[in-house]
């Protein structure tokens, strides 16, 4: 199938099967390979990007179904609202070790933080309830969220 | 050790993006057997990367117009197929009237899950250990099914048939679900138990309504398909809701649900959960209801 996709606002010209998701897209035909592969049942969340401003599962969603929508993925999150103080915030806790899962945290932080500038961090829990972290415990990446907020740094 | 690769690029069928129902009906009937439905496809995508189906045809309902959104009438309220769980959860009206069924879109998968997923997406995918079916049962909704030989009405109660199965026919769908308007008073929640707070299907979960001396009460996780407990509810009625007798409560629900030993526990756990579950969902709704009705003593009338 041919068709275009808008990704951090640049329009590209997809050529792809049918069946591709919008991860295989993202990799393999786009070269941003920023957003990773894992367990590509929509579990894990390491695969999550923004489709008009909301996390999602790209590992579940047929490409040619976000013709239209715009797409934000990891290489987006510095120009987006929260990007910048959310990737500052994780340097400085301490929330990533191996950083496998962090494009996906830092992506459903951005569409938590653009619905919800100011969660509590029963708020921040449930937000990253789809994605899987087996390095930090969470505690750091939760105080990250915490961190970018409006309410804004701890002690 | 060779990794097989699980991405759906190494599965091929042809997208279909019909632009109207009567499209769906027809590329429905064309290949009954062989073209599936796309709403949400949280579902769908994963059973076909794990090799449960192969379709030869992916319907998708994107492109056809009329099939998002919830429509607010006199006599109730109709959301259509292609409504996701973040949109029900952003509809006031659906907050006030059917607050159960919030209480179960907010359980289903995680975030990235219910901005993608549809209602009826996830009725039809049938599991027994679902979250919205039950919601839907209490609320007595009624399922619009298309396919090229018409349109027909069934209600809840008659649509989950077994683990996984509904009675939907080859060749037809769900356009929309509609539930019928509620008395103001009544308050209702879902409640369950997982194995994580994250990504997971019940244990046993139990949607709960109350208004004016009646009780409505179904549980998810028990049966071969989410269940409406009627007896459970006659011996609530008879023994007063103001204050349950648990005890013959308890043996009602044990008479009527019967889980099977799984993965995600015995059947005797899954008991012992499910009689939490009720006890936490029947507490849940009765502080809903002196929320709602604050100006009567202690909002008990309505029990």
């Amino acid at each position: 199938m041919n068709y275009d996709l808008s990704v951090n606002r640049h329009r590209y010209q997809v050529d792809a099967p049918a069946s591709y998701s919008l991860l295989d897209v993202l990799r393999e035909v786009l070269a941003l390979v920023g957003t990773k592969y894992n367990c590509e049942q929509g579990e894990c969340g390491a695969c999550t990007v923004l489709l008009n401003g909301r996390a999602v599962n790209s590992c579940l969603v047929l490409a040619a179904t976000a013709v239209g929508k715009e797409i934000t993925t990891i290489e987006g999150a510095a120009e987006s609202p929260f990007g910048p103080e959310l990737m500052e915030a994780f340097t400085d806790r301490d929330a990533a070790q191996c950083g496998y899962c962090t494009p996906g945290m830092v992506m459903s932080g951005l569409s938590l933080l653009r619905d919800n500038p100011t969660p509590s961090r029963d708020e921040i829990r449930r937000a990253i309830g789809g994605n899987y972290c087996r390095c930090t415990g969470y505690f750091s990446i939760i105080t990250a969220f915490e961190q970018a907020s409006v309410k804004g740094g701890l002690k | 050790m060779v990794l097989t690769p699980l991405s759906l690029a190494s599965h091929s069928f042809v997208l279909a993006q019909p632009c109207s129902p009567e499209e769906v009906d027809k590329i429905l009937a064309a290949d009954p057997l062989e073209a599936k439905v796309l709403a949400g496809g949280t579902d769908l995508l994963v059973q076909i990367r794990g090799n449960a189906i192969a379709p030869e045809t992916v319907v998708d309902l994107g492109q056809v117009p009329g099939l998002d959104g919830v429509v607010e009438l006199q006599d109730g309220l109709v959301i259509n197929a292609a409504t996701t769980l973040r949109k029900l959860e952003e509809e006031a009206t659906v907050g006030t009237r059917y607050q159960a069924l919030i209480d179960a879109g907010r359980t289903v998968g995680s975030p990235q899950i219910q901005n993608v997923a549809t209602l009826v997406g996830n009725a039809c995918n049938a599991s027994p250990a679902a979250d919205t079916p039950v919601a839907l049962l209490i609320f007595d909704a009624t399922f619009t099914i298309r396919g090229v030989a018409g349109s027909r009405q069934v209600v809840a109660t008659d649509f989950w048939i077994g683990p996984r199965r509904t009675c939907l026919q080859p060749g037809e769908w769900v356009a929309a679900v509609r539930l019928p308007r509620t008395a103001d008073a009544m308050a209702s929640s879902y409640l369950r138990v997982g194995r994580t707070r994250g990504v997971d299907l019940a244990i046993a979960g139990v949607a709960c309504a109350i208004t004016a001396g009646e009780i409505r009460i179904a549980c998810t996780g028990v049966a071969p398909a989410p269940k409406r407990l009627t007896h459970v509810e006659s011996v609530f009625a008879a023994g007063g809701l103001r204050e349950p007798d648990w005890r013959s409560i308890t043996a009602a629900l044990n008479e009527e649900i019967d889980p099977i030993t799984d993965i995600r526990g015995t059947n005797t756990y899954k008991r012992a959960v499910a009689a939490v579950c009720l006890k936490r969902a029947y507490a849940q709704t009765v502080t809903r209801i002196g929320r709602k009705n604050p100006n009567r003593q202690g909002g008990s009338d309505e029990l």
